[in-house]
C-alpha cells in the first residue's frame, strides 16, 4: 500500500483515470477562466425572456432575462468550491478521527469504530436537509454542514490503513525511539495511508455538488448565488416553453461529477490493482 | 451467531438513539428560540408559546427535556404538523403507500436488471460491451435524478404525450376497479423508470466486481483443474457467492423506500412522503420535516439491521469474525 506514488504510472495504467482528468480540467479552466468566457454578466438580467439558444445568447435566457451559458460557467466555481471545502472538510475529520482510532486502538477504536457504523448508517442527505434548513441556507453553512456529516466513509478507510501501518517497523523504530503518539500519527500514519482517503475524496467531491445540487431543487440552495441546482430548480416550471434554461446546467453537473467519478475509480485501480480490476 | 445477533441489534438500538439525539439537538443549538421555530410562526401569541413551554417541558433542565422528548416518541408521538394540523405520524402512515410503491417497484426491477447487466458484464471482461456498460453507468450515477425526471417529463410526455406528466392518478377522469390499476400504472412508468436508471449502475458495478473477484478464488481455481466446465462452475459456485454483496445492497436500498425516492416525487408530484417532506421545507413545518427525519432513520436502521443479521445467517464467515 505505501508504494510510491507515481503520476505517470497512473496515467498509463488507467482509462478512467486520463478521461477523469481531462474532464475535470476542463471544468477547472472555466471556473478559473470565467470572467473571460461568459459573455454576459451572470448576474444582470437585462436580456429577453426566454430567448431560444443561438444568436447573442448561446444557450438562451431563463425567464428573467439572464444568460445560461454565462450563468452555466458561472456555477462552475459554485460547484468545485462547494465539492472541495465539503470534501476537504470531511477527509480531514475522517483522517483525524480513524487514524487516531486504528493507531491508537483498543477501547478507543471500539468507541470510534462503532460510531463510525452508527453515522454510516444515518441518511446523510436528510440529516443535511433538515440541518440547512433549520440553520439557513448561506453558502457557507451548506458547506461546512456537508463536510461535518459525510466523513465516516473517510474515517472507516483511514481506520483500516491506520492498523496496518502501526505494525510496520518503521513505524514501530520511531516508538522504539521516543516519538510522541501525535508525532507518529501526523509523521508516518497518517503520510503513508493517504492515498485511499484522496481516492475517496474525489468521491466525496462529486457528492458533495449532487448534494448541493438536490438541496437547491428542493428550495434550499443560497439565493445570493448562482449554481447549477438553482438553475435547474429555477427552469423545472417552464419545461415545456423554455427546455433549456434547465436542460444545460444538468449537463454541466453530469460532466462535473462523472469527472469525479471517473477520477476516483481510476486512483482505486491504480492503488489497488487486485481489487479494482475493471479492464479500462 | 447470538453473540453477533445481539452485537448488531445494540448498534441498530444506538443508531436509533443517535439519530434522536441529533434531531433533539439540532433543534435547541439552531438559532431562535426552539418553541418558536416549533411554532413555526413568526408571531404567535403567547398562550401558544405558553402551551408549548409546557408541553415540551422547557423550563426543565436540558437531559430532562432530552429524557420527555424520547418518551413522547416511544408513545409514538413525534410532534405536530403546524401546517396540516395533524399528527406527524399519521400524515407520514397516509403518504406512505404510493412512496412505498414506486420505491419498491424501481428498487426490484434495479436489482434484476442490474445484476443481469453485471453478470453479463463480468463474462465479458475487458471487451467493448463491458467498457460501454461502465461508462453509461457511470453517466447515470452522475445524473441528478431530479434532473433526469424533468427531462423524461419532456420527452416522453409534454412532446411525445405517451404517458401522463404528473400526479398518480388522472384527476378529471377517475376510474374504478381495472381501469383504476391501469391508469395508476400509466403514471408510475416515468416515475419508475426514472428510479430504475438511477439505481441500476450500483447493482451493475457490485456484480460485476464481486463476480471477478470470485473468480480468482483458489476453490474456483481448483475446479477449473479438475476440468469441470465453465458453465458448471459459473452457476453452480460463482453466481451464489457472488450475489451476496448484491442483496445487501438490495436491502440497504429498501431501507430508503421512504425516503430515497423523494426528489423523483416531487418531479412528477408524486403524492408520496417526498412531497409531503417537500411541503414541509416550504412551509418551515420543523416539527413535520424532523419527524419524517426520525421515520427514515429509524426504518434505515431497521432494515439495515435485519439485511446484516440475514446476511449472516446465509454466510457464516461474517458471523465468526
Amino acid at each position: 500500500m505505501a508504494k510510491q506514488f507515481s503520476f505517470k504510472r497512473c496515467w498509463k495504467q488507467s482509462a478512467h483515470l486520463r478521461i477523469g482528468l481531462v474532464l475535470f480540467a476542463l471544468v477547472l479552466l472555466c471556473a478559473l477562466l470565467a470572467p473571460l468566457l461568459e459573455t454576459h454578466d451572470p448576474y444582470r438580467l437585462d436580456g429577453p425572456v426566454k430567448a431560444a439558444p443561438g444568436g447573442e445568447y448561446w444557450l438562451g435566457t431563463d425567464a428573467l432575462g439572464g444568460d445560461v451559458y454565462s450563468m452555466m460557467i458561472e456555477g462552475t466555481r459554485t460547484s468545485l468550491k462547494v465539492g472541495f471545502i465539503a470534501a476537504l472538510i470531511s477527509g480531514v475529520l475522517g483522517m483525524l478521527i480513524g487514524g487516531a482510532a486504528g493507531f491508537i486502538g483498543e477501547r478507543t477504536d471500539r468507541v470510534i469504530s462503532e460510531l463510525i457504523n452508527i453515522f454510516l448508517m444515518l441518511p446523510t442527505f436528510f440529516l443535511v436537509l433538515i440541518t440547512v434548513a433549520l440553520f439557513g441556507s448561506s453558502m457557507t453553512n451548506v458547506m461546512i454542514i456537508i463536510g461535518l456529516t459525510s466523513w465516516p466513509g473517510n474515517a472507516r478507510l483511514m481506520r483500516v490503513q491506520a492498523m496496518s501501518l502501526k505494525e510496520r517497523v518503521f513505524v514501530k523504530s520511531a516508538e522504539a525511539l521516543g516519538e510522541s503518539k501525535a508525532s507518529i500519527l501526523f509523521r508516518y500514519i497518517i503520510p503513508n495511508g493517504i492515498y485511499p482517503v484522496v481516492a475517496n475524496t474525489a468521491m466525496g467531491i462529486a457528492s458533495a455538488i449532487l448534494m448541493e445540487a438536490s438541496l437547491s431543487f428542493l428550495g434550499l440552495g443560497d439565493p445570493n448565488i448562482i449554481s447549477w441546482g438553482q438553475m435547474v430548480y429555477a427552469g423545472r416550471s417552464y419545461m415545456t416553453s423554455a427546455w433549456w434554461v434547465a436542460t444545460f446546467p444538468g449537463i454541466a453537473i453530469i460532466i462535473t461529477v462523472m469527472s469525479f467519478y471517473l477520477i476516483c475509480d481510476g486512483l482505486n485501480t491504480v492503488l489497488n490493482p487486485k481489487a479494482g480490476k475493471r479492464g479500462a | 451467531m447470538k453473540r453477533y445477533l445481539l452485537k448488531r441489534v445494540t448498534t441498530g438500538l444506538l443508531t436509533v438513539l443517535i439519530a434522536i439525539v441529533l434531531n433533539f439537538f439540532l433543534i435547541h443549538i439552531a438559532p431562535g428560540d426552539p418553541i418558536r421555530i416549533m411554532a413555526g410562526m413568526d408571531h404567535p401569541s403567547s398562550e401558544q408559546l405558553e402551551a408549548l413551554y409546557v408541553r415540551y417541558g422547557l423550563d426543565k433542565p436540558l437531559l430532562v427535556q432530552l429524557g420527555q422528548y424520547i418518551v413522547n416518541l416511544l408513545h409514538g408521538d413525534f410532534g405536530t404538523s403546524y401546517t396540516y394540523n395533524k399528527p406527524v405520524v399519521s400524515l407520514i402512515l397516509e403518504t406512505m403507500g404510493p412512496s412505498i410503491l414506486l420505491a419498491l417497484t424501481s428498487c426490484v426491477l434495479a436489482f434484476v436488471l442490474g445484476t443481469l447487466l453485471g453478470l453479463f458484464a463480468a463474462r465479458h471482461q475487458g471487451r467493448w460491451m463491458d467498457n460501454l456498460l461502465s461508462y453509461v453507468s457511470y453517466l447515470f450515477d452522475s445524473m441528478p435524478p431530479f434532473w433526469l425526471g424533468l427531462v423524461a417529463i419532456l420527452v416522453f410526455a409534454s412532446t411525445l404525450h405517451w404517458l401522463p406528466t404528473s400526479g398518480m392518478v388522472n384527476l378529471r377522469n377517475p376510474q374504478q376497479g381495472f381501469g383504476y390499476v391501469l391508469d395508476v400504472l400509466t403514471h408510475l412508468l416515468l416515475p419508475c423508470a426514472t428510479m430504475t436508471l438511477i439505481q441500476i449502475p450500483q447493482y451493475l458495478r457490485l456484480t460485476r466486481s464481486s463476480v471477478t473477484q470470485v473468480m480468482q478464488e483458489d476453490y474456483i481455481i481448483t475446479f477449473r483443474a479438475t476440468g469441470m466446465s465453465e458453465k458448471t462452475i459459473f452457476r453452480r459456485y460463482v453466481l451464489k457467492n457472488a450475489i451476496l454483496p448484491t442483496l445487501t445492497a438490495f436491502g440497504i436500498s429498501l431501507a430508503y423506500v421512504v425516503a430515497g425516492a423523494a426528489l423523483v416525487e416531487i418531479v412528477y408530484a408524486w403524492p408520496g412522503t417526498g412531497r409531503l417532506m417537500l411541503n414541509a421545507i416550504n412551509r418551515r413545518d420543523y416539527p413535520l420535516l424532523m419527524g419524517i427525519y426520525l421515520m427514515i432513520a429509524i426504518s434505515v436502521s431497521v432494515i439495515t439491521m435485519i439485511v446484516d443479521i440475514l446476511y449472516a445467517w446465509l454466510d457464516p464467515r461474517i458471523r465468526l469474525k
